[in-house]
């Protein structure tokens, strides 16, 4: 289904990404080669002006794929339409075996743009440039993602064909671990994962202010590891129960739906804080592993302190988001 | 926080000032590629309001329809068959039905014409005026208001069609069909079955095709199977199907509208390139004063992509606002030919214009986006000229 | 004296509000038509319509549904498919 305006839009960007990510990584192999910082030839200067260009390159990647990704989701539920028995964007994307592999390739390419960035900032912040070499390489790890993803992209869209038979959202989600999916109008067996998720952001909430405030290794790594595992735990709940309550159907248990017009584009409420509050909680994480390059530990401690202060202030903004059909559910019974 | 914010601002106001400076050719940018950008969105906006019109409007949709095939083609079938579907568990009723096209040798319009069989068990609400026959009234038909047109009534209430061997049938205007059922009926001549029959000189043990009600909706596709199993020589349409073909027609449409207008997008995106990397002595000159002033290689690109991305904006906005008032007010006159063709009947029904932010979102990947990313490396190109060198040069 | 950014920003504001009245008025557009629905609704179950009135020119453009994929092609052998509304019917 390649002849239509989203498939075209899609392919467009996945083109796009590839051409900047490409032109990056062109300089990318230059530097590798030929990087001497302490020389004054003509070829180092115009090295260090390529390394703006690639910068911006990966900055217009990373801000593509943002819009690939909602792009992408709003086209899986524009083709649930032509789709015999998909009834939002979940069944689109079960239609064939590429849809959910590349909605992770997708998910997986923001946070690894978004930590080239974070390393490109790190970077620029020291006289001496002594990240380099590093971001460099770890760009031309990122191209073969880019290459993926487009080839993801086109395997699925040329394997979805109008009237396939497909399951839709309200059983697909019965493997999810909770398995209790279906139960939420008595609100009974759906608690324990609701009340492990709040526990656990609480947790993590108490992980973060320690962190933030002792600013030692072992927090953040504790903090970017709970965060991780934060992460599957709250799209499993946003999937199996909170999404529930936002649609006010026991059934509808779409990831997706949210995010369009009908639901006021709620979800994005609640995707947005919660990729920013784990972004920055792994990243706080991450940059730890450059803490002991010469003329970064300092910018690191401020950068890693920023990041668990936005970390945080995200994830209050998710979990009270997330509570607010629920409470809502509970206050005011039924319609919310 | 702020002076980075205070600092962004500073390089729009730059940003915009320089794009005022050369007014001219900007001007000139902004309206071919709002142009661009006005005739995508109008074909989305369009094909969007006839896809929810289809949506909405096709709900109650037969839940099957069976048509007999003969050699590839579809061929008139026998009644025997609709015993043989009553059979099926779960088929709430099988009506037969006669329909086909009157071709107006006249004007040269063709004229769908259906006859059903027994009371259609309407009320009068979707008639301008007139009632629809009672059971078995013959020779009375109600017709849509194209026919009404095409036929050139005006205060006569009855006409006749040439039936195949040049023999007149006529017939007595029973009821006009009202302008808001335009975008089903505007072309519709409704009869009985023995008229159906009639005119088009069918036996009385043949039908067009049989319109199957199933007690559950959700066993349309097991029955459609059973059918199907059943009767061999025929093609079984359901609902979801013909929900799911108008989707993937307005689809492919767009598709192809938007194939077009990539062409013409991609024009203007070399053309983006090609001005942005041709650098004039002026720019040179601007840009090398800036880096003397203290101005830094990506402070130069953030400038550049201040200017680019403010006019793909403005663009942007006023082209999805003209495509809106082209497809909501003027009812995509400009597409309307194409679309309908060599159609004699046009149908003047109101589009519904829709506007969703995924739809915006849409037109702003296929026009902004692009545009940003050809002119990022020439804009670098600019911006890392060496001070040296241009002041030099 | 104003700057240009300021200005920029009032300028986009306006066309954004106004992109969005757009959708207002759509939405209305859309509550008023919900009145004929009913009728609508009515008509093409009792009568059994499967397709739009949009394109008359030819069978397989008005009942798209109705018609099969050979249709366009089988006037006499070899034919080919020439009305221009038929560009926008997709394969199958």
């Amino acid at each position: 289904m390649l002849v239509n305006p989203w498939s075209l839009a899609l392919c467009l960007l996945a083109g796009l990404s590839l051409f900047l990510l490409g032109m990056a990584s062109k300089t990318a192999l230059r530097v590798m080669r030929s990087w001497q910082p302490a020389s004054d030839s003509a070829r180092q200067i115009g090295l260090e002006a390529e390394i703006w260009l690639s910068s911006t390159l990966v900055q217009y990647g990373l801000a593509f794929q943002v819009i690939s990704l909602f792009l992408f989701v709003l086209a899986a539920d524009h083709f649930s339409g032509m789709l015999a028995g998909a009834m939002c964007a979940t069944g689109s994307l079960l239609a064939n075996d590429y849809g959910l592999p590349l909605l992770a390739v997708k998910g997986t390419g923001i946070f690894l743009y978004g930590g080239w960035i974070v390393f490109h900032q790190l970077d620029i912040s020291s006289e001496t440039y002594p990240l380099v070499r590093f971001k460099y390489i770890l760009l031309l790890c990122l191209l073969p993602f880019v290459v993926a993803d487009a080839v993801l992209l086109i395997l699925y869209l040329t394997a979805l064909q109008p009237d396939i038979i497909t399951s839709c959202c309200a059983i697909i989600f019965d493997a999810a671990p909770s398995g209790t999916v279906q139960n939420l109008v008595g609100g009974r067996h759906g608690q324990g994962l609701l009340l492990l998720h709040y526990g656990w952001a609480a947790l993590l909430f108490a992980a973060g202010l320690v962190a933030w405030r002792r600013r030692q290794a072992f927090f953040y790594l504790l903090y970017g590891v709970g965060m991780l595992l934060f992460f599957g735990l709250a799209l499993t709940t946003l999937v199996a129960e909170i999404s529930s309550y936002i649609y006010a159907m026991p059934f509808h248990n779409c990831p997706f739906c949210m995010l369009k017009k009908e639901y006021g584009y709620f979800g994005f409420l609640l995707y947005i804080p919660l990729f920013f509050s784990v972004f920055c909680g792994v990243m706080a994480m991450v940059v730890e592993l450059v803490k002991s390059r010469p003329g970064l530990g300092r910018r690191v401690a401020e950068l890693q302190r920023v990041m668990v202060a936005v970390s945080l202030g995200a994830l209050l903004l998710y979990s009270t988001l997330s509570a607010w059909h629920y409470l809502l559910y509970l206050v005011a019974g039924g319609e919310g | 926080m702020k002076k980075y914010f205070e600092k962004q601002r500073n390089l729009l106001d730059y940003a915009l000032a320089s794009l005022w400076r050369r007014k001219g050719k900007n001007i000139s940018v902004f309206l071919v590629f709002s142009l661009v950008i006005f005739l995508l969105a109008s074909f989305l906006f369009l094909s969007r309001s006839l896809q929810v019109a289809a949506q909405t409007t096709l709900r109650q949709t037969p839940e099957i329809t069976v048509q007999r095939m003969v050699a590839g083609r579809q061929e008139s079938m026998p009644l025997t068959y609709a015993e043989r579907i009553r059979g099926i568990f779960g088929v709430r009723r099988v009506s037969p039905r006669v329909w086909g096209y009157h071709y107006n040798e006249v004007t040269g319009a063709n004229i769908t014409v259906m006859a059903l069989a027994g009371d259609p068990e309407l009320g009068r609400e979707p008639l301008a005026e007139g009632a629809f026959w009672q059971q078995g009234e013959q020779g009375r038909a109600v017709i849509g208001q194209g026919v009404v047109k095409d036929l050139d009534l005006g205060g006569r209430r009855t006409f006749s069609f040439f039936r195949d061997d040049l023999t007149l049938k006529s017939f007595a205007v029973a009821g006009i069909f009202a302008p808001e059922t335009n975008i089903l009926t505007y072309d519709l001549v409704l009869l009985d079955i023995a008229d159906g029959r009639d005119l088009f000189g069918l036996a009385d043990d043949l039908a067009t095709d049989l319109l199957v009600e199933v007690v559950n909706p959700l066993e349309i596709a097991t029955v459609a199977r059973k059918i199907s199993e059943r009767l061999p020589d025929t093609r079984v349409v359901t609902r979801p199907q013909i929900q799911g073909t108008y989707q993937a027609v307005f689809s492919w449409r767009s598709g192809v509208a938007a194939i077009c207008l990539l062409s013409a997008l991609s024009a203007f995106i070399i053309l983006a390139w090609d001005k942005a990397s041709g650098m004039s002595p002026e720019e040179r000159r601007e840009i090398s004063i800036l880096k003397i002033l203290g101005w830094q290689t990506p402070d130069v690109l953030q400038v550049r992509f201040w200017e680019g991305f403010a006019l793909s904006l403005l663009a942007f906005a006023a082209g999805a606002i003209l495509a809106y008032v082209h497809v909501g007010y003027f009812q995509a006159a400009l597409f309307r030919p194409v679309m309908m063709g060599w159609s004699v009947l046009r149908p003047g029904f109101d589009l519904v214009p829709i506007v969703q932010g995924g739809d915006l979102l849409l037109i702003f990947c296929l026009s902004v986006l692009p545009y940003l990313a050809a002119t990022v490396v020439p804009a670098w190109r600019c911006a890392a000229v060496a001070t040296d060198a241009a002041m030099g040069g | 004296m104003i700057r240009p950014s300021s200005l920029f920003a009032t300028v986009l504001i306006l066309l954004l509000v106004a992109l969005f009245f757009c959708g207002r008025h759509a939405g209305l557009r859309a509550e008023e038509e919900r009145a004929i629905r009913p009728v609508l609704d009515a008509l093409v179950l009792r009568l059994g319509l499967t397709d739009l009135c949009l394109a008359t020119e030819a069978r397989y453009t008005r009942h798209p549904a109705l018609s099969d994929e050979l249709a366009p092609f089988m006037d006499y052998p070899a034919a080919l498919e020439y009305f221009p509304s038929g560009l926008f019917w997709a394969p199958q």
